[in-house]
């Protein structure tokens, strides 16, 4: 069975090669694709005002922590509302 | 891949970190038919392997900082390939079966067969069927280890899983195959798992 589903594997991609074409598709696309390296540039250039949300969502994360609630009450003093 | 292989390979790589598009050309050239053959099987659909083949060449372009150029690339090219089927797969389980082959139906009936439905291809073609309808986890290591000769070792490597998961999963496979392909149980002896 090894033998057989290898070959009929084998012979049937055979006879589905990739088209011709696209090594040329290839080329066009990625010559307007930029690397990764150059978003990093960009990124270092541009600094976006989403920037200035995250430490706001990491504050609100840590809050959002059960043992932070725990400490808050635990460690609040109480008072006398009336 | 022998050493001159790796040797022209690394030479591509460090050529495509500078940006230079040729390299990439070359390294298409060498390596395409791995990767569409892979995407292939594993989609069982002809025209998600072209695109898969150009998004896997596409992220090498645009990800080649990261790539090793002391490495072979093939394992690289692999997962890349198995990552991506399996996203187109699981994109593809989410339409109703049913309303998949009817479009199929309706847009070209029989495109899968690119010849005259030769006999013998119709056997192949069965094969793949059986294939692509596995679980995917099976599947990907039936593919690896059928169509690309690898190891249960370079299998577990590309896959990040232990060589156990891997050797459980082509087990399974072939039971499965068995079923869908209608062999006897004669067909199927214990997998010796040294390679040919």
């Amino acid at each position: 069975m090894d033998i057989y589903v290898r070959q009929a594997l084998k012979n049937w991609t055979v006879n589905n090669p990739a088209p011709a074409s696209g090594r040329a598709r290839l080329m066009l696309v990625a010559s307007v694709t930029p690397q990764e390296s150059a978003f990093a540039e960009i990124g270092e250039k541009q600094k976006t005002p989403f920037s200035l949300i995250s430490p706001i969502d990491q504050a609100m994360q840590i809050y959002s922590l059960p043992w932070v609630w725990v400490a808050h009450v635990a460690l609040t003093p109480i008072r006398r509302v009336t | 891949m022998t050493a001159m292989t790796q040797a022209k390979d690394s030479e591509l790589i460090l050529k495509l970190q500078a940006g230079n598009l040729e390299a990439l050309g070359d390294l298409y050239d060498q390596h395409q038919r791995l990767v569409h053959r892979t995407a292939l099987v594993i989609t069982g659909d002809r025209e998600a392997a072209s695109d898969l083949l150009q998004d896997v060449f596409l992220r090498l372009f645009r990800f080649a900082n990261k790539i090793d150029p002391t490495r072979p690339i093939e394992p690289w090219l692999y997962r890349m390939t198995t990552n991506l089927a399996y996203d187109w797969v699981k994109r593809q389980n989410r339409w109703p079966r049913s309303l998949d082959d009817l479009i199929d139906w309706l847009a070209m009936p029989g495109k899968n067969y690119p010849d005259d439905a030769a006999e013998k291809n119709d056997e192949w073609e069965q094969v793949q069927r059986a294939v692509s309808s596995l679980p995917m986890p099976q599947r990907v290591v039936i593919v690896l280890y059928y169509l690309n000769d690898l190891s249960l070792q370079e299998i577990a490597e590309i896959l990040d899983v232990p060589v156990g998961t891997v050797k459980s999963r082509l087990h399974y496979g072939r039971l499965a195959l068995k079923r869908k392909l209608g062999l006897g149980q004669g067909m199927l002896p214990d997998l010796n798992y040294d390679r040919p």
